[in-house]
């Protein structure tokens, strides 16, 4: 009977681990798989906060269209339609030599320059493997002024033409809905109105993206400039408030900002508008990505 | 005595069981193509992970879906944000069985055709699915090739109505595996 008891005993157990085994098929495979990294994808919606940019890249043969648009200031009264008369803009092209590394170059009607830049990534966000708490990219940026200057020496010179800005994008997605951005920013100025103007200026970036919906969020953008007033010229920090929505492969914002300018070396640097005194405009950028990819 | 001859092949017959009897792949690869007049998105994945018991046929595989390249700019960000939600679905699975396997004698080299059924899960939705496998035993592994067709809305996989013309209904899958059999740890 002993036996009889044993063997029961076996086969039940030949039985449940037969069962056992099927059920755990799926957690030896999860056992065998090594454990992924995870990048974060879509910090930002597009490769621009508002006026900033953002630690977003285009993949690498993305080539961007980029228009970025500013009205006058809403106190500049009815005869001038309330700033909408007035325009300054910026067309640019951007393109990715590689996921990790863009450049960029456009034309700002703002002091007739030409702007170029490159943004690279040193870190990229994610989980599982390897984590990275926060994403970081490098924006090198050089401003040249391609305008004529009356003063003869001055218009043959063409190294004080060039204003420089640097910029670390430091930025986390947190959960789905919100994201957020720091930019320690440093521009040189080769050349400066007057003696009283600082060459080079600090300022700190702040910016905040809010997710609305899948394609569409709100974005807040703060920049704490080092104080650079001299007497005749009163400096405030830009200060820029929209939504940005995307479809398939263009990305608009539309915004209010106090900021006049479209390219970094302006729009932080030389803000003569104050937000809160209602000296604010309208701005937008839209963008069209294409893929230069010979493959496709 | 008999008793004793009968434990011990039973144990024998577990340990047999537990060796050989499965395959695995953790590089198995997966791609899709969004077919549509206005663009051709497409992205592959060469990271699936897949475990076949042969000794009843048992199919597990998991795909996940950050994984996936795409090389069309812009396009994983989309993939990932719009499409397929990977925050809050990293993965797809399939969960079923082979049931023609059991009946394959995977020491001679040939080609099968066997059928797949099971669980399919994308996007946190699951389908039951019965689909055709070509399987290529060959140099002691398995080699698994697998064309169809994945309808979108079956999976809860929306489009926003402004690109309805640039994302296709029903997506094309192509999967290429080959398992090697697992060795006991």
């Amino acid at each position: 009977m002993a036996a009889r008891k044993i063997l029961s005993l076996a086969i039940l157990l030949l039985f449940a681990w037969g069962m056992q085994a099927q059920d755990d098929l799926e957690a030896m495979l999860l056992d065998e798989m090594e454990e992924p990294v995870e990048y974060t994808f879509g910090t930002f919606l597009s490769t621009n906060l508002l006026n900033n940019q953002s630690t977003e890249l285009l993949n690498k043969y993305g080539l961007n269209f980029r228009i970025s648009h500013k009205f006058g200031s809403f106190t500049s009264g009815a005869s001038k339609s309330f700033g909408f008369d007035d325009s300054n803009s910026l067309i640019a092209f951007d393109y990715a030599i590689a996921d990790w590394w863009n450049i960029g170059l456009g034309r700002a009607t703002l002091n007739e320059s030409l702007n170029g830049y490159t943004k690279f990534r040193l870190l990229r966000q994610s989980t599982g493997a390897k984590t990275m708490p926060v994403s970081c990219v490098v924006l090198l940026n050089a401003n040249y002024k391609t305008q004529t200057f009356d003063d003869e020496e001055r218009d043959k010179n063409r190294t004080d033409r060039f204003e420089y800005t640097s910029q670390l994008l430091i930025a986390r997605k947190f959960g789905n809905l919100i994201s957020a951005q720091l930019s320690p920013t440093y521009i040189h100025r080769n050349l400066v109105s007057t003696k009283n103007d600082l060459n080079d200026i600090y300022a700190l970036g702040l910016g905040a993206s809010i997710k609305v919906e899948k394609r569409l969020r709100v974005n807040l953008e703060y920049f704490l400039v080092q104080k650079h007033d001299t007497p005749n010229m009163k400096y405030y920090d830009p200060l820029s408030l929209g939504v940005c929505y995307q479809t398939s492969r263009h990305a608009f914002e539309v915004f209010v900002t106090n900021a006049n300018g479209i390219t970094e070396n302006h729009y932080i640097a030389n803000t003569t508008h104050n937000f809160w005194a209602g000296e604010v405009r309208v701005g937008f950028n839209i963008s069209t990505v294409f893929s230069l990819n010979p493959k496709k | 005595m008999k008793l004793k001859i009968l434990i011990i092949s039973l144990f024998a017959f577990m340990f047999i069981n537990g060796q050989a009897q499965k395959y695995i792949t953790k590089t198995g690869y997966v791609y899709f193509m969004s077919h549509t007049d206005a663009i051709d998105i497409d992205g592959s994945n060469n990271k699936v992970a897949a475990i076949l018991d042969v000794s009843n046929g048992e199919m597990v595989a998991i795909v996940l879906i950050k994984a996936f390249e795409l090389p069309l700019a812009t396009a994983d960000k989309h993939f990932n944000e719009t499409y397929m939600e990977s925050d809050d679905h990293p993965k797809a699975t399939f969960i079923g069985k082979l049931p023609e396997v059991t009946g394959l004698d995977l020491t001679v080299e040939g080609e099968h055709e066997v059928t797949a059924q099971g669980t399919l899960s994308i996007h946190g939705k699951s389908q039951e699915i019965n689909q055709k496998v070509k399987l290529l035993v060959k140099e002691g592994k398995l080699m698994g090739n697998c064309d169809f067709k994945v309808n979108i809305d079956d999976y809860g996989i929306t489009v926003p109505e402004d690109v309805k013309d640039r994302v296709a209904k029903v997506v094309d899958v192509k999967i290429k595996m080959t398992l090697e059999p697992m060795k006991n740890k």
